[in-house]
């Protein structure tokens, strides 16, 4: 990979950008990407990273003029701010972080053909080309299908693989990874790999580290909108864990950024799946760290024997060979698996396995299921689970209703308004850190600021049964220690949590069993 | 040899690109069926016997049947007959104030018939892709064809959306008279972000090039379309000239 030329592909030179609030967001950066070099951006969110990755892709100032650029910026011998974006398209791709709105087929093969098709490039050159991207990526997978029904780590592949069917020399990825799985992760690092040996150009911000150190030629450490430091990726990878965190970065090594040391929860299919082998060799450094942190997980179940018990049954939640159907079809296989409350349960699995939809049917949200699920020694129905269970959802905007952070908590506590219930309000606002933002409107707010005002909004609402799905995706170190240690106060609280995530290292931090999602037993191969 | 190679790559034979699921007897461009459509909606304001509009609603049937979609055929033909029989039979024999509301809701529903066929037709048998393509074809400009193709593709986001709100409605029990607004205020909130997102990646992708697109879908008109075609036309000539005397 390093044996690319010396030409340099993508050029900043003294780049500044100033937001229209007067906010330095990048000072003096100076950076060369030669042709056949990946190039990583680490750093924590909100250090600059996404926007030099705009000043390559034309974004700015195309399409933020808010923002004020100063310097010099050529890529493949263009200048972004002063070429029409068409003609940029033709050398940079582009691939963001939100798989669901980067399309625009409904189909897959019209969204392969997509950017050709813009530029008028006959239709027998564009079926050749189509051919040859899904062949070397090895994308077979992606032909044929509605993306509708696509999962998310299937959806960016498309997206990569579109972009590379009109053979872009430079790639852009900005958090390409936030939403996938480990083994979605992994396609998409061969997609990469696959363009690079072509001598193509990647830049890649992220903050899942693990996936692009093979890849990488160098990383880039931004901070502050300055570009602090370079790394070779050996000199990032000999990091140890202090300094590494320190800067707020995640783990780098595939081994410690995938090992879950966590046991396992009641799953289905629990002594065939102790067998299976678990991807990414996580399992060889699982065995290592389970010794280690041995002794703070028998404190963990000390401290749930602690946990009073009602004489009318256990206290928490317990799910009995739960599933939800689909189509008369098990959505996964059946669960089984007893969530105290101060107890905090990991979902793991593939996406498109049906994770979120676990949640959904705990919540009561789902037509169909099967099994029971019992809360507090209690049968609940689905209408009653809809009353216990509250949950916080992968994109938190669907659940912000009002018009100020204040009202928003006033009507999770039952839409009343006298001043027992505003103390409360502040009372619960103030424990997440938001009482400074009562009456900002709840759009307007961070996207950790959200998820916490969903959670206030829960525990206004008396629940006693929270489900978190996503909550760390896309976020950097820091944050996502900030939203473990949430977790566990929430769980000392007296909750029963139960989340979905791809983060093992947010995993390890704050639950005591992981729970690893199977696929329905009964689907017969040829499906899907 | 290139050919051949391509052959190999298991992606199996014939074109990736403008591939439809299911092929009838005839196989319309989409620029027919709004032929055809346009000829449906001329038809619903002439005058006409029963005769005649039994004959036009099983030609249209038999469109569809002959397109690949007999089951749409047989539906929409029984139903019509349903909605003729009600109108003739049921209706006039009760009377009364029901009867009479009805009976304006399904007179308008009848004289519309045709285009709901061909309409349903239209839809089912081409994708979005296909739709635009013809549109380009048919030198709609750019302007109006971006915008149209977008909001088209925005439909099963906003559908998945909006299921995602109403959940998160049935968790927090809103009092009944703030659940249309919230209800709006989040749908609206993310689709100005949605809309944002697909823009940039829209204009990252080139979507801007003033260059003809490529007709992806490899559109033509054959001897099968511009035969139908005449036929609507034909249809319409004559039920404006006889359609009231048979």
């Amino acid at each position: 990979m390093k044996a690319g030329n010396e030409e340099a592909v993508v050029s900043l030179s003294h780049v500044c950008c100033t937001a229209p609030s007067g906010k330095r967001i990048l000072d003096d950066v100076s950076l060369a990407v030669r042709r056949g070099e990946c190039v990583l951006l680490v750093g924590r969110s909100g250090s600059g990273k996404t926007t030099i990755t705009k000043c390559i892709n034309g974004l700015v100032p195309s399409f933020e003029p808010g923002i004020r650029m100063e310097g010099r910026v050529r890529v493949c011998g263009l200048d972004p701010s002063a070429c029409e974006m068409y003609e940029l398209a033709k050398h940079v791709g582009s691939v963001f972080q939100n798989p669901k709105s980067q399309f625009f087929n409904l189909t897959s093969n019209d969204e392969l053909a997509f950017g050709l098709e813009t530029q008028g490039v006959a239709a027998d050159e564009i079926e050749r080309r189509v051919r040859e991207t899904v062949s070397s990526l090895g994308a077979k997978r992606l032909i044929d299908r509605d993306v509708s029904t696509m999962s998310g780590g299937e959806k960016q592949s498309l997206v990569f693989a579109s972009i590379d069917a009109s053979r872009p020399d430079v790639f852009v990825l900005d958090e390409p990874t936030a939403n996938l799985d480990a083994s979605s992760v992994r396609a998409l690092h061969d997609e990469i790999a696959s363009v690079l040996k072509e001598g193509k150009s990647v830049v890649i911000a992220e903050h899942r580290l693990y996936f692009a150190m093979d890849l990488a030629d160098r990383a880039v450490l931004v901070e502050n909108g300055r570009i602090a430091r370079e790394f070779a990726p050996e000199e990032l990878a000999s990091l140890d864990r202090r300094e590494r965190e320190l800067l707020g970065l995640r783990a780098t090594d595939p081994a410690d950024a995938l090992a879950i040391s966590i046991p396992r929860a009641g799953g289905g299919r629990r002594e065939k799946a102790g067998g299976a082998r678990h991807k990414d060799g996580a399992r060889q450094a699982d065995g290592a760290r389970h010794k280690k942190t041995g002794a703070k997980r028998r404190e963990s179940s000390l401290r749930r024997e602690d946990c009073p018990r009602k004489a009318d049954g256990e206290e928490g939640l317990r799910l009995s060979s739960f599933t939800v159907e689909r189509d008369g079809k098990a959505v996964f296989d059946p669960v089984s698996l007893f969530v105290p409350n101060g107890g905090v349960v990991g979902v793991l699995g593939e996406n498109g396995i049906g994770k979120s939809t676990l949640l959904r049917g705990i919540a009561g949200l789902e037509r169909r299921d099967a099994g029971t699920v019992e809360f507090c020694g209690k049968r609940l129905s689905r209408k009653d689970r809809r009353r216990a269970a509250s949950l916080v959802m992968q994109d938190v905007n669907h659940q912000l209703f009002s018009d100020s952070v204040l009202n928003e908590c006033l009507l999770a506590a039952g839409g009343r308004n006298d001043g027992e219930t505003v103390a409360r309000a502040k009372e619960a606002l103030a424990a997440l850190d938001l009482s400074d933002l009562l009456d900002v409107h709840p759009m307007a707010l961070s996207g950790g600021q959200k998820q916490r005002l969903a959670i206030a909004c829960a525990l206004l609402a008396r629940k006693r049964l929270l489900l978190l799905d996503e909550p760390t995706s896309g976020l950097d170190f820091d944050r996502m220690v900030e939203v473990a240690r949430l977790v566990r106060s929430l769980a000392r609280a007296n909750i029963a949590i139960m989340l979905v995530t791809h983060d093992h290292e947010f995993l390890d931090r704050c639950c005591d069993e992981a729970l690893f999602l199977e696929r329905a037993a009964e689907e017969s191969p040829d499906e899907r | 040899m290139e050919a051949r190679a391509l052959r190999r790559d298991g992606l199996g034979e014939g074109t990736l690109l403008g591939r439809r699921k299911r092929k009838g007897f005839l196989a319309l461009d989409p620029r027919t069926l709004m032929g055809v459509l346009v000829a449906a909606s001329v038809l619903a304001f002439a005058e006409k016997s029963l005769t005649v509009e039994l004959c036009l609603v099983c030609a249209a049937g038999l469109l569809q049947a002959l397109a690949g979609y007999p089951k749409m055929a047989a539906g929409f033909v029984a139903a019509y007959a349903a909605l003729l029989g009600i109108l003739c039979f049921v209706f006039p024999n009760i009377g009364g104030v029901a009867a009479t509301m009805f009976t304006i809701s399904f007179t308008f529903s009848r004289k519309i018939y045709l285009c709901l066929m061909v309409g349903a037709l239209l839809i089912s048998d081409s994708s979005v892709h296909r739709l635009g393509a013809a549109l380009a074809k048919l030198r709609l400009p750019q302007t109006v064809l971006v915008p149209l193709t977008v909001t088209l593709r925005y439909f099963p986001t906003l559908k998945e959306e909006a299921s995602h709100i109403r959940d998160a409605m049935a968790l927090r029990e809103i009092p009944l008279r703030n659940r249309a607004e919230c209800f709006a205020v989040p749908l609206v909130m993310s689709a100005a972000q949605t809309a944002e997102e697909l823009a940039r990646a829209a204009t990252c992708r080139g979507i801007e090039n003033p260059a003809p697109s490529t007709d992806t879908e490899r559109l033509a008109m054959r001897a099968s379309d511009w035969t139908v075609l005449g036929l609507s036309a034909l249809a319409v000539a004559l039920t404006f000239l006889f359609g009231g005397s048979f």
